[in-house]
């Protein structure tokens, strides 16, 4: 017993109720920040999903020369040791993420095929250089054999 | 030491602080709009379509439903106009280009849908109207909006419009 009328269990239970006092303010902070942060209600549907961190994704439309696209397409997309395959949608539309940051997209080549097709042209938007949010768009174009 | 009063005093705390937050999520804006000078509200594309292009979508489907050409006609004009303007407010959507992906889905049954409501084909305008609606939803997916699904109006969302020819 303390001379002061407390004694060692009061003051560890005066400690222990200081530390739950301060783990209470950080809690109570914690629960309240995500209610204010949203506060401003960003509307993200027009944003850009790419923030960049894996390089430029690439996109375009196979089509047939001078007219609609081609749905079912393979494209490809080429790269020094790899390849990636996909095809395209209703609209003749294909996406193609990114490599990665490291890789130079004017290292990554574009094709496309489909049965009784042959390819006639690739046509590569103006991208600009190091810009590495932008989707860059290869367009391809198929003539029927 | 901690005391009953004190420990109340702190589950109330607790119980507070995400009220507290909500009511400072509400009223923030409201602050904020009053000190801050009015800025023009940028529509999103979400915001013209839904504003724009799929009330005028629904009003073509019920002119030619009710082969009442005039109006079919009037509708298509608009809906070619709303896309132009689209376009021009927002060129790109995520990074797609948004009159390449209106030319790729619509052009084409916009074209059918123009020829059927010429030759008054009730038969040929549901056909063209069919493609038109499947190239909106073409779209939609190409643009990672697949659960926006848009289908031939079943019922009239305007009671105030007529939509039967004038004889």
């Amino acid at each position: 017993m303390r001379q002061d009328g407390g004694d060692v269990g009061d003051e560890t239970l005066g400690n222990i109720g200081m530390t739950w006092l301060r783990s209470a303010v950080i809690l109570a902070i914690a629960l309240a920040a995500p209610l204010v942060a949203h506060a401003g209600g960003v509307d993200m549907t027009d944003e850009d999903l790419n923030g960049g961190a894996d390089g430029p994704s690439f996109f375009g439309f196979v089509r047939i020369v001078g007219g609609p696209g081609i749905d079912d397409a393979k494209v490809t997309a080429e790269l020094k040791g790899g390849a990636l395959v996909t095809a395209t949608d209703l609209l003749g539309l294909y996406k193609i993420p990114g490599f990665g940051q490291d890789v130079n997209p004017d290292d990554v080549q574009i094709s496309c095929a489909k049965d009784g097709y042959k390819q006639a042209n690739v046509m590569r938007h103006p991208h600009t250089a190091g810009d590495m949010k932008d989707p860059i768009e290869v367009d391809c174009f198929l003539q029927k054999q | 030491m901690i005391t009953p009063r004190a420990f109340r005093g702190l589950v109330a705390l607790l119980l507070a602080a995400p009220a507290a937050g909500s009511a400072l999520a509400q009223s923030a804006p409201a602050q904020g709009a009053a000190s801050a000078p009015a800025t023009p509200y940028a529509m999103t594309l979400g915001d013209m379509m839904n504003t724009l292009i799929q009330p005028r979508h629904a009003k073509l489907g019920l002119a030619g439903k009710a082969q009442n050409w005039p109006l079919a006609q009037y509708a298509m004009i608009v809906i070619r106009q709303s896309f132009a303007s689209i376009v021009k407010a927002q060129p790109k959507f995520r990074g797609l280009p948004v009159g390449e992906l209106v030319t790729a889905a619509l052009s084409q049954p916009m074209d059918a849908a123009d020829a059927a409501i010429k030759a008054q084909n009730p038969q040929q305008f549901a056909t063209a109207y069919a493609q038109l609606t499947a190239g909106c939803n073409a779209c939609h997916v190409a643009a990672d909006h697949p659960y926006v699904v848009i289908k031939t109006p079943d019922a009239t969302a305007f009671p105030n419009q007529d939509f039967n020819p004038k004889h």
